[in-house]
Formats: C-alpha cells, sequence, structure tokens
C-alpha cells in the first residue's frame, strides 16, 4: 500500500509491504540512482550518516519500478513544527552537507522541504533518496525556494524575534513565506548580509515575478555556473551558521533544581520504581509525555529503549537535545508537543502529516507530574486524561498529585475549584475504564502516588 | 578576507544581469527565485574564487614562513 505522503514526486513513492517499507524508484530515475551509486556519493552520505540507509530489493515488489529499495525504518517520523532550534538548524546544515557533497559528484537535490529530514539515530537523517539526481547544467539550484521558507526563514524568526515562531511551519506546509518571514523580522536584520540576500531581496525578486514563467522567452542564457553554485550554498550555511542563539526564559527548566514539592527521598523513589517498572513491561517504544529535560526518559533511553520526550517548552527540548546529541545518545528524540493541542493531521486530505495518535501507540507511556496540569491547569476531566493515555499507550506509568501537594495549590491560587472529581478515588475510577490497574505504590515524604497501568484491550 | 568577497557580492548584485534558465523541476522552483539566483550567481561565484585566491596566497606565505623557520 502506499504511503499516504508519498505522491508529488513522480520519480519515486513509498510503499509497505507485510509491515516492511518500500521504495518504488520509477524508469525515470533509473540512471540517477546509477550516478548516485556509481559516484560514490551514496556510500559517502551513508558513512557520514547524512542519508537514510538501503538495501536493494527485489524490483517485481512493485510493478513498473526501475528497482526497488528497502530503506532503515525510522523508529518516530518527527516533523519540522515539532523540533527545537537547534534541531532545525542541524536538518538545515544537514541539507546544505548533502548538496555541497551531491555538487562534487556532480549531483543536486531536487528539493530542499525539512519533510525530507527526519531524527533517526539522535541525527538529522535524509529520507528521500529520489531527491537526488544529476546535475542539470547551467541551473540555479530549483530548491533554493523551499530551502529558504522551510529553514532559513523560521530559524531566522526563531533567532531574531520568538523561539515560538518555529510553530509558523505548522501552518505553512511549503515553508514559511519569505514576505511574511521579511516583514516579521526586525528592521536590525537588514544588515546581516545572509538574511538581507536570501530572505528579503530574495522576497522582492519573487513578489517582483510573481506573474512571470519561469523560462521567459528570449536570448539564450549564460547559465549559472559550477563556482556560482558552490557559492550559494557556501552563503546559505554562512547564514545559518551566523544565527544567534533565541532569546527568552524557559519557566520548566528549573523545575527539577527547584524541587520544593519533592524530598530527595521522594524523588529518588520515584526514580528507583520508574526504573524497575521500564524494565518490568520491557517495552521497544517509549514516550514521556510532559518530559520537561528528559530526566525519567533516559531511564529508558539508557536501556537502548527508542524512547520520545515530548514537552511543550522549546527551550527544555533544546536543552535535551543538546545533552542527547553531545552524548552521543541514539535512542533519544526529544520533541515540541502540547499535549492539549497535539499535531494535528495536516496536508492533502489531512493525511500527508500524520497525528502524534496515528505515530503511535508506543508500548509504555510515561506520565509523571503531568495529570493535574491537564485537569486541573486545562480543565481536561480525568475520565478523558485516560482515555487519551489509553489511545497514546499499550501501557502507562502514571503519578497522580493529590490537591493539597503545593504544585497543585500554586496551580489553583486564585481560581474557582471546580474540580470536586479530582480526587485519587476519581482518578482510579477514571484509570479502571481504561486500564487494569497493575501496580501502585506511594511515593515516600509525599501525597504522591505511581501507577503501573495495562491498557484493557491489550489484555482482553 | 570577509570584507573584499562581500564588496564583491554586492558590486555583482549591481552589475550582472538575471539569467534565467529551463526549470524541468516537479516542484516550482518559482520564477523570483530562479531570477535572483542568476542575478547573485556572479558574486556568489567571484567570492568563491576571491576564496580560492586568498587562500593559495595565505598558503603561499605560510610556507615560506614554515620553511624560513624551519631553515
Amino acid at each position: 500500500m502506499r504511503l499516504s505522503s508519498s505522491f508529488r514526486d513522480p520519480h519515486g513513492f513509498m510503499f509497505e509491504r507485510d509491515g516492511i517499507l518500500y521504495r518504488h524508484v520509477a524508469e525515470e530515475h533509473r540512471e540517477h540512482l546509477t550516478r548516485l551509486t556509481e559516484s560514490g556519493l551514496c556510500e559517502r552520505l551513508f558513512a557520514d550518516g547524512l542519508l537514510i540507509p538501503h538495501v536493494e530489493a527485489d524490483p517485481a515488489l512493485s510493478p513498473g519500478a526501475a528497482a526497488v529499495l528497502m530503506p532503515e525504518r525510522v523508529g518516530f517520523v518527527s516533523y519540522p513544527y515539532e523540533w527545537s532550534y537547534s534541531q532545525l538548524r542541524d536538518a538545515a546544515l544537514a541539507t546544505l552537507r548533502i548538496q555541497a557533497l551531491a555538487l562534487e559528484h556532480g549531483m543536486s537535490l531536487r528539493d530542499a522541504t525539512a519533510y525530507n529530514v527526519t531524527f533517526h539515530r539522535g541525527l538529522p537523517t535524509f529520507l528521500d533518496t529520489t531527491s537526488l539526481e544529476i546535475l542539470p547544467e547551467n541551473r540555479p539550484w530549483v530548491a533554493y525556494r523551499q530551502f529558504c521558507q522551510h529553514f532559513l526563514a523560521p530559524l531566522a524568526l526563531m533567532a531574531y524575534r520568538d523561539v515560538r515562531l518555529g510553530q509558523l511551519s505548522r501552518i505553512h506546509l511549503d515553508g514559511v513565506p519569505l514576505d511574511l518571514a521579511s516583514g516579521l523580522l526586525p528592521a536590525r536584520t537588514a544588515a546581516k548580509l545572509g538574511i538581507a540576500m536570501h530572505l528579503r531581496m530574495h522576497a522582492r525578486s519573487q513578489r517582483r515575478h510573481e506573474k512571470d514563467a519561469v523560462w521567459p522567452d528570449g536570448p539564450t542564457p549564460r547559465g549559472f555556473s559550477i563556482k556560482a553554485f558552490h557559492g550559494l550554498i557556501a552563503s546559505l550555511r554562512r547564514a545559518v551558521e551566523a544565527l544567534p542563539e533565541p532569546a527568552g526564559a524557559s519557566v520548566w527548566r528549573a523545575y527539577y533544581s527547584e524541587s520544593d514539592h519533592y524530598t530527595t527521598e521522594a524523588l529518588g523513589a520515584k526514580q528507583q520504581l520508574v526504573n524497575g517498572w521500564i524494565a518490568r513491561c520491557s517495552p521497544a517504544t517509549v514516550w514521556d509525555l510532559g518530559a520537561n529535560t528528559g530526566r525519567f526518559a533516559h531511564l529508558a533511553s539508557q536501556r537502548g529503549i527508542a524512547t520520545t520526550a515530548f514537552d511543550l517548552d522549546p527551550f527544555c527540548v533544546e536543552e535535551s537535545y543538546r545533552e542527547a546529541r553531545s552524548a552521543g545518545i541514539e535512542s533519544f528524540l526529544p520533541l515540541v508537543m502540547d499535549l492539549t493541542n497535539p499535531s494535528p493531521g495536516l496536508g492533502w486530505a489531512n493525511v500527508e502529516r500524520h497525528t502524534l495518535q496515528a505515530r503511535g501507540p508506543a508500548d509504555l507511556v510515561l506520565a509523571l507530574a503531568l495529570v493535574h496540569h491537564l485537569s486541573i491547569g486545562n480543565n481536561v476531566p480525568l475520565p478523558m486524561v485516560m482515555e487519551d493515555l489509553a489511545r497514546l499507550g499499550r501501557a502507562a506509568i502514571v503519578e497522580f498529585i493529590p490537591k493539597d501537594d503545593p504544585k497543585v495549590v500554586q496551580l489553583l491560587h486564585g481560581r474557582e475549584d471546580v474540580f470536586g472529581g479530582y480526587t485519587q478515588d476519581g482518578f482510579e475510577r477514571a484509570a479502571r475504564s481504561y486500564f487494569d490497574l497493575a501496580t501502585r505504590e506511594d511515593l515516600p515524604g509525599s501525597g504522591r502516588a505511581l501507577y503501573l497501568l495495562e491498557r484493557r484491550s491489550v489484555r482482553d | 578576507m570577509r570584507k573584499p568577497a562581500v564588496f564583491i557580492a554586492l558590486l555583482g548584485l549591481i552589475v550582472i544581469g538575471p539569467l534565467a534558465g529551463p526549470a524541468q523541476a516537479y516542484v516550482d522552483p518559482g520564477t523570483g527565485s530562479f531570477v535572483f539566483q542568476a542575478l547573485i550567481g556572479g558574486a556568489l561565484a567571484a567570492a568563491v574564487a576571491v576564496k580560492v585566491f586568498w587562500t593559495k596566497i595565505v598558503g603561499v606565505f605560510s610556507r615560506k614562513e614554515r620553511s624560513s623557520t624551519e631553515d
């Protein structure tokens, strides 16, 4: 079955058969694939971890295919609007590195959308093997507009204006329009050569030639030299590298360091229990919901379990991404996600980019110090919270925090208490509607309790 | 090195005209994006040439320096 996100490129598409993902390479792309292999570029990109590794499969698997490739499976396909600033920046630099290497091998990228990249084994990895074509002579980069819209524009907005503008990618699936980005950027960025050239002047040129044909009638063009091409890629790389770190403060980053709500004993007990229950469940995938900087998620990732850590704070995600990348942790992927408004189905027929739920369920979800934020902070009734957890995971480790806990008192401060159902009994009743309560442990020195829940439908 | 490269880039922007080429792309490259690259292409190529030239000059001097130190 063809994947719902794979339909634009006539040179190939992805399909699934018997649970295995394949890439159909069309006849039109045969010579490009041959060049990719014979030029040594494919091997080089594999060695540098820039391109998803593949092996050749039987072409008979897909009628009319010049070749069928079997790429390595990506555990969790994430999208640009779920990445922190550094994740988007690293994906941009990986795309430019691939393009620079491609040029050295007489090839080029036919497109440069951020959706061609995802995080695999902790690193930005290019997925779309059929994007690489034989370098057309004397032609400017066809993917220049896409690169600027998908990478440079959102990065510049995050760096110079507000890191939350990364969410513009969720509205503009073909990248942030350059006139929009130019209008939102502070005036001082006009003095930055890379921004002035690739965003502002580029946007003006787009506006000026909005109604012109791509191939205007007239004399034979003088072309676009390979030196100009190298210069363009180097200039884009410098523009990305010159961006400053986004400014701003996180209210969540200090969550564990404050420690006014946990005694050392309670925190230690919590860590030990979560660790033991992860071992008991032996999951292949773990999603930590509201992961902060990933302290508990790493209890899973350090066992080599494919762990995705979601948090709504881009600064927390930024910090955990940088730490994991510098430590070389392959099994950990932090992502920006607001659980009260998770990633929806987007694009054509709402199925090109998948919902969070459609990318699950995980074998185990962690919901530690989360339920009170959803139930009291966001007025989501406990049964609805438990229903959602049962949709996202086959099993769950959930922490219940009572109303007299300082963190809940803080949430209720200045508000009418309309949460009569928010009790430990109410929590257990809601949990039993969707889960079996496998184990319950009270955390010492606090009124908090930890539950291991197993989804009903799994056992029935 | 940065200053001459920037100067040449800006000069190129002024003097080099549009050089659009045929686009047989399956995604829309955008006419304005194509024309703009053609416009800045000469300047970018000049910047690469200056960088290569400069690297060679620096290379010659550093070699001389090294050999005189070794002497």
